[in-house]
């Protein structure tokens, strides 16, 4: 099972918030090198992104499988770095992708809200920015462990933002600041790729030539509140932010009884996932074994 | 409506529109806990499907989220805060 405790130290991170404050962003980027290659070094800390691999790419050689490792997790360190870089004030270009921001205005015009669901793959924290010109509230709705340490951006620069982060912990309090946001027609971003421990619903969804189990919770919540639900991901290339194409479902009422009807929204989203992995393969950032739940079962 | 006519009411909706599937309705009690295990059981998908009910049956929206916990401890304070109007928690 994932959980959200932090692998670098706080110390760690301070180190980078101190250089990013020191506008010694150069000198950070370059750091990130060293950083990422000693976790490549790590046998354990590496075998967390092997099952991803070898689902995306098949056998490959032990040399291979470093430099596959080490090209994906210098890129989750440039993320992990936009965001301290944004958290901070400093400037990052965030390219927002036209069709997706006239498509959520679209929804919102309805005025049930709209229910943003994103996976672990490339900038999906510092891609929210993009969304602020929107002047609608967002939460970032989130199962937060004990002994996470990462902040978002929005949780770090002191200013009054639009963007907030509900934690799934709360219970109750929780639920009930999400169906507030959606009712006043905001967005609530979930991220649908990955269980946590408060998932008690769940289906089962192929994914790179195996099975996953991804929480049923987002598509039950945008029935029951009627809310729409985009797909939406940002990626970071060439030292931008850009945007990528959303496509929008809607959810048929009363879905909590039809696991099937469930199973296929999640399908739809997770086979959306997959392409970009085709089109992105060192951008996806679950660093676990995401099958072994159902090879366990099966 | 009195009281006890509204936790009938809440009760008759709750059994129709929740996932209830096998719970004897008789085992709701005015104070069963709704989310505890040994009450009723409810889950944070559940929260959700109580929320749209008092909003659709009652009109009541819930705009302090910390008071909820309270508000949805049992069929009892959930009638109490439909009695007391949205009023005095909005």
């Amino acid at each position: 099972m994932w959980s959200s405790k932090s692998l670098g130290s706080s110390f760690q991170h301070t180190i980078f918030r101190i250089l990013v404050r020191l506008r010694l962003l150069s000198l950070a980027r370059v750091l990130l090198y060293p950083v990422s290659f000693y976790y490549v070094l790590r046998p354990s800390i590496r075998r967390r992104y092997q099952a991803y691999l070898h689902h995306r790419f098949g056998q490959f050689s032990f040399w291979l499988e470093i430099y596959r490792t080490a090209v994906a997790y210098k890129n989750f360190a440039d993320v992990l770095l936009d965001r301290i870089i944004a958290g901070c004030g400093g400037h990052l270009i965030v390219c927002q992708n036209q069709k997706t921001l006239t498509l959520i205005k679209d929804i919102l015009s309805e005025g049930h809200g709209c229910i943003l669901i994103s996976a672990h793959f490339g900038s999906w924290q510092t891609g929210l920015m993009g969304l602020e010109i929107l002047e609608r509230p967002i939460a970032l709705l989130q199962w937060i462990d004990e002994g996470d340490v990462d902040r978002h951006y929005f949780q770090s620069d002191g200013k009054k933002r639009a963007i907030s982060v509900i934690d799934a912990r709360d219970g109750i309090p929780a639920v009930v600041n999400a169906c507030n946001i959606l009712r006043n027609n905001g967005i609530v971003c979930i991220m649908g790729d990955r269980m946590t421990s408060a998932d008690e619903d769940y289906v089962e969804v192929e994914f790179l030539g195996g099975r996953i189990h991804v929480p049923a919770a987002p598509w039950i919540l945008a029935s029951l509140t009627r809310a729409p639900v985009v797909h939406a991901f940002s990626v970071r290339q060439r030292g931008q932010i850009q945007g990528l194409e959303a496509c929008c479902i809607k959810m048929p009422p009363n879905i909590r009884r039809h696991k099937d009807t469930i199973r296929e929204a999640a399908q739809a989203f997770i086979s959306h996932v997959e392409k970009l992995t085709q089109l992105y393969p060192f951008h996806f950032f679950n660093f676990y074994d995401m099958w072994e739940t159902c090879n366990d079962k099966n | 409506m009195t009281k006890i006519e509204i936790m009938e009411d809440l009760k008759k909706h709750i059994f129709a529109e929740l996932p209830l599937e096998g719970v004897d309705e008789n085992t709701l009690k005015p104070d069963t806990l709704l989310f505890d295990a040994d009450g009723l059981g409810l889950d944070s998908l559940d929260a959700v499907e109580l929320v749209v009910l008092l909003e659709k049956h009652y009109g009541i929206i819930i705009k302090d989220a910390e008071a909820s916990r309270e508000i949805f401890t049992s069929l009892s304070t959930l009638a109490d805060f439909i009695l007391a109007g949205n009023s005095a928690h909005g």
